[in-house]
């Protein structure tokens, strides 16, 4: 039974990479157990990075996760159905039929399930591409790239979660994208827990409250860690008292040490086993461990 | 009139105070709007402390199924087409639709046989429009629980393009990532500001955001390195990097001043105005305005 773990935030920049890559370290080489990364910021994937690089691709494929429409413009009898039907605004009455506006179209097929004689048809479209490897520290990881400027990263999201699966590792662990909408909601979908990432600042705060909304609506226990924490300890202490009572399982220090590591691509664990940060870290993962 | 867009790639940069930075400045002598499309985890408004006045509110409204349990035989038929998979059918007679999933399509209204799905409303955000002095600010919020955040981005910017001709510049706030709201906003601008931090990973993507940045026809970039001097950093790498690229760079100093008024609700321009950063910044403002009136 794979238990899947999401790490995710609201805000940006909070720490959820910082996170999740220190905890895979932790859990194959503390606590031994087959564990495989899923990074479902696919608009700016980092876990890999966090974690050494890639030194070995063992898949790299396009991913095909969204439809576009296309027209037989000999079939048309402008009836203008589609028109009508698209949800999103994206057609409209050409000379010779319907005329797509593709930053708009969500490839859905509204359009083709209304035409009555059939001359709308569904083609595949890439929007993404899915990379599985093995990074410089030894960890599997799934990465994905959402092609520049696209969207449906929902589904490419769902897409690396089950590859992630397929290997049948004990823990799926799951970087997810800031924010709380369509590929964070699929980065939620189906997880065993949520870890949220919290820095004390006001902002980060709303954008954790916004998250831990969306976790309850999803069905996923949640815990939070404080981030940066001694930037602003009386905040952090309210925030263990009153907005986050009874969920809060660690606060790890602002350690110039963690820069250090990122700038060689190390995770702290790895690099910098005894500063304090990496201490705080342990506990919190030992934490998460119980939680389970 | 012109649109500066404030991106970068990666989050929690600082791209908010820089566009909030900017925007507050050159309002005190140009018509100036705001605009704030990071729909998920808007934040602008809160360095505003005190003193936004509230103009309006629209709700960004979308077509939702209504299931007439009545009418329904649980055939399955909506369920099969469904591409969201957001509607389950027990055929001994239970529907059960997940809202939380639902893309809107409407595939299920149309394909039902028996007239069972009804035309409903979802609201998927809110556009609030405010003023602060001369500066009009326009913020795009997702509600959450709802995942259509690029409607509700792009109902913000269509709020925000009903005052193109009253203004002179727009600056136009986008989350992190290179996806379509931040291509939807590129292909606004006139000016992109890339505001990233000397990490590996602001550095990565960074890279990415330009290439998105390529794809449309930006006038003028630029690179701000946001806490630049940060003990660890890799700021000589981003620094040779812009160097290579012909890009001009503009450095902000880690200050915990700056962390310090954002934490309270203010820029470190108003609050900390001789604070190194709050210098820094001042010097961007500067050239935003002179890239404003050079065209």
């Amino acid at each position: 039974m794979t238990i899947e773990i999401v790490f995710a935030s609201g805000k940006g920049g909070t720490g959820k990479t910082f996170l999740s890559s220190n905890f895979l370290y932790y859990l194959t080489f503390f606590a031994r157990e087959y564990s495989v990364g899923v990074d479902a910021d696919v608009e700016a994937p980092d876990l890999a990075l966090a974690l050494g690089g890639f030194t070995c691709i063992k898949r790299r494929e396009p991913f095909a996760g969204s439809w576009l429409p296309v027209v037989d413009y000999a079939k048309c009898i402008k009836c203008w159905r589609c028109v009508e039907a698209c949800k999103f605004s994206a057609i409209k009455q050409g000379a010779e039929g319907p005329v797509f506006d593709y930053d708009k179209c969500e490839g859905l097929g509204t359009c083709s399930v209304v035409c009555p004689v059939g001359a709308i048809s569904m083609k595949e479209k890439v929007i993404g591409e899915i990379v599985e490897g093995v990074t410089a520290t030894g960890i599997h990881i799934v990465t994905g790239f959402l092609s520049l400027g696209g969207s449906s990263s929902g589904r490419l999201v769902y897409e690396l979660k089950e590859r992630a699966r397929e290997m049948k590792p004990k823990f799926v662990v799951v970087d997810a994208a800031p924010g709380i909408g369509c590929p964070v909601v699929s980065s939620l979908s189906g997880a065993n827990l949520l870890v949220v990432a919290v820095e004390p600042t006001p902002q980060s705060v709303k954008g954790a409250k916004r998250l831990l909304h969306v976790a309850e609506m999803l069905k996923v226990k949640p815990l939070v860690v404080l981030n940066k924490a001694d930037l602003n300890p009386q905040l952090c202490k309210k925030l263990e008292e009153e907005e986050f009572s009874g969920l809060v399982i660690g606060s790890i220090p602002f350690d110039k040490k963690v820069l250090e590591a990122y700038a060689s691509m190390k995770p702290l664990l790895l690099y910098s086993p005894e500063s304090p940060a990496t201490k705080a870290l342990v506990k919190c993962f030992e934490k998460i461990i119980e939680a389970i | 009139m012109k649109v500066v867009a404030v991106t970068g790639g990666k989050g929690g940069t600082g791209k908010t105070v820089i566009a909030v930075s900017l925007a507050k400045e050159l309002s005190k002598k140009l018509r100036t709007v705001l605009v704030d499309v990071d729909v998920e985890n808007p934040c602008t408004y809160t360095l505003f402390k005190n003193y936004l006045k509230k103009e309006g509110e629209i709700e960004v409204k979308a077509f939702k199924p209504v299931f007439d349990e009545a009418a329904c035989r649980y055939c399955a038929i909506c369920a099969a087409k469904c591409p969201a998979h957001a509607i389950a059918v027990v055929p001994s007679g239970k529907l059960l639709f997940f809202e939380g999933l639902c893309e809107g399509c409407g595939i299920c209204f149309y394909v039902c046989p028996h007239g069972a799905v009804k035309e409903g409303e979802a609201v998927l955000g809110h556009v609030r429009y405010f003023s602060a002095g001369s500066l009009r600010l326009i913020v795009g919020e997702l509600v959450p629980g709802q995942r259509r955040y690029i409607e509700v981005a792009e109902a913000t910017l269509d709020k925000a393009k009903e005052l193109w001709n009253e203004v002179d510049v727009a600056v136009i706030d986008t989350p992190p990532g290179t996806g379509r709201v931040v291509y939807r906003v590129l292909s606004l601008a006139d000016y992109v500001i890339e505001v990233t931090e000397p990490t590996r990973l602001g550095l990565a993507d960074l890279k990415r955001l330009r290439e998105l940045v390529k794809l449309v026809s930006v006038k003028r970039e630029a690179v701000v390195l946001n806490k630049a001097d940060i003990p660890g950093g890799i700021r000589r790498e981003v620094l040779d990097y812009a160097h290579r690229e012909g890009l001009d760079i503009f450095e902000v100093p880690f200050d915990m001043k700056l962390a310090k008024a954002y934490s309270m609700g203010f820029t470190v321009l108003e609050k900390y105005p001789d604070s190194p950063s709050a210098k820094a910044i001042a010097e961007i403002v500067s050239a935003v305005k002179r890239w404003l009136e050079t065209g």
